[in-house]
């Protein structure tokens, strides 16, 4: 039993094997590196696009951090002025002293007030900055990542012309050899090669039904020759 | 258009900027710091001649990004200054004789009267009909580098700038607003 189920798994796993590459060999076939090659250039442009978002964000966020530092260093010191002024009044009896403390004080607690927020927001900067320098690596990256691809895409469509052409030529040679002019010259030659046995064969036939009355006629000729021969030796005197 | 073009998603164009085609909130880099582009004014200096200024903060400080975009590119930034900088008679002289002085000083620094334009500027905020007319003059150092420029809106409403002329390639990392 534990045998038998083993073997059912084995068999199961198998054939999930050959369903697993038949399906990668059906998404092989669909594949189309210029396509997959563009569609990945146009992510990297969406990701440049969001990285470029992110950066001029951070870097309007930074702007306005550096004009908040300015802000609050100013409101810091205006109050201290004040703070100062106050108590120059009280010197001069302008405002009681007690006033002028009570004043004075509260000037100076909103001078500490600026001076925190000044040190928080010089902080902040400090992230801002590092954000922005990373984000600025990010989208010199991604810039140069597409500039590589595009080129890239370039010399691929090229090289798959190149490919298909020689794909096409190729294809034309195989078809001729098989089945075009040149097969039809072979079969041309074989043609006359045939005929031309044929026809000795023939004259092989015609020779093998002379007569002996046509035997008898040619040796005849072919003395007649040879008296026609003697006759011109005798004339010429040899 | 193919009837599957229909559903395929639009490929979204990331736009290309440089220092010809900036819009209010653009950022850009500038001697080693980021500035903010608040403002964008247009200038019509007559014979079909147009350059553009943009208004630039860094956070701290606020400078004028001026664009002549001719056959060869030409910028300057420029900062306000105190009129009275320029002397104590400057702006009396251009009230008294609507002409100002050929030679002044500013800053231990010689400059002389280079030009004098009528203009028409508006902010590309203001309505389509609020140019402002305006003179302007324009005083240069000994090698061309700086320059002084005066501008007279009124009678008596006179402002000025000190600048400088800088190359394109020092203007870089341009990013559209992050509000759009």
């Amino acid at each position: 039993m534990k045998f038998l189920k083993k073997y059912i798994m084995g068999i199961l796993s198998r054939l999930f094997k050959i369903g697993q590459a038949e399906a990668n060999a059906i998404a092989d076939k669909f594949e189309d590196p210029i396509k997959l090659t563009e569609q990945g250039i146009r992510d990297m442009k969406v990701d440049l696009d969001n990285s470029l978002k992110a950066l001029a964000e951070v870097k309007a966020m930074q702007i306005r951090s550096k004009q908040e530092i300015k802000q609050s260093e100013e409101a810091s010191s205006n109050y201290e002025q004040k703070a100062m002024s106050i108590l120059k009044k009280a010197q001069t009896s302008d405002i009681t002293s007690q006033d002028a403390d009570r004043l004075a004080s509260e000037a100076l607690r909103k001078k500490d007030e600026n001076t925190a927020a000044t040190k928080r927001k010089k902080a902040e900067l400090k992230t801002f900055e590092t954000s922005s320098e990373k984000l600025d690596l990010n989208v010199k990256k991604i810039r140069s990542n597409i500039n590589q691809w595009e080129n890239e895409l370039k010399t691929l469509k090229a090289r798959i012309k190149v490919s298909e052409t020689s794909l096409k030529l190729n294809k034309q040679l195989s078809e001729t050899d098989s089945s075009g002019t040149i097969s039809m010259l072979e079969k041309m030659k074989e043609k006359v090669d045939a005929d031309e046995a044929l026809s000795e064969a023939y004259e092989d036939i015609s020779n093998e039904n002379q007569s002996i009355d046509d035997e008898i006629n040619n040796v005849l000729k072919e003395d007649t020759s040879s008296e026609s021969l003697d006759e011109l030796k005798k004339k010429m005197g040899i | 258009m193919g009837i599957f073009d229909f559903f395929k998603k639009k490929e979204k164009e990331i736009k290309e900027l440089d220092i010809t085609n900036l819009d209010i909130g653009c950022i850009l880099d500038y001697d080693l710091r980021s500035w903010i582009v608040k403002d964008k004014t247009e200038y019509d200096w007559g014979n079909n001649q147009f350059t553009f200024e943009y208004t630039i903060n860094d956070g701290g400080d606020s400078v004028y990004l001026h664009v002549n975009n001719g056959a060869n590119i030409k910028i300057d930034i420029s900062s306000e200054i105190k009129v009275s900088q320029l002397g104590a008679n400057f702006k009396a002289t251009i009230v008294e004789r609507d002409a100002p002085l050929k030679e002044i000083t500013f800053e231990n620094e010689h400059y002389i009267l280079s030009d004098e334009f009528m203009g028409h500027c508006k902010s590309i905020n203001d309505d389509e009909d609020e140019w402002s007319e305006f003179v302007n003059w324009v005083f240069i150092n000994k090698d061309e580098s700086k320059f002084i420029s005066v501008n007279r809106w009124g009678e008596t409403d006179i402002d000025a700038v000190k600048g400088y002329y800088i190359k394109v390639f020092e203007l870089s990392n341009f990013l559209s607003s992050p509000n759009n």
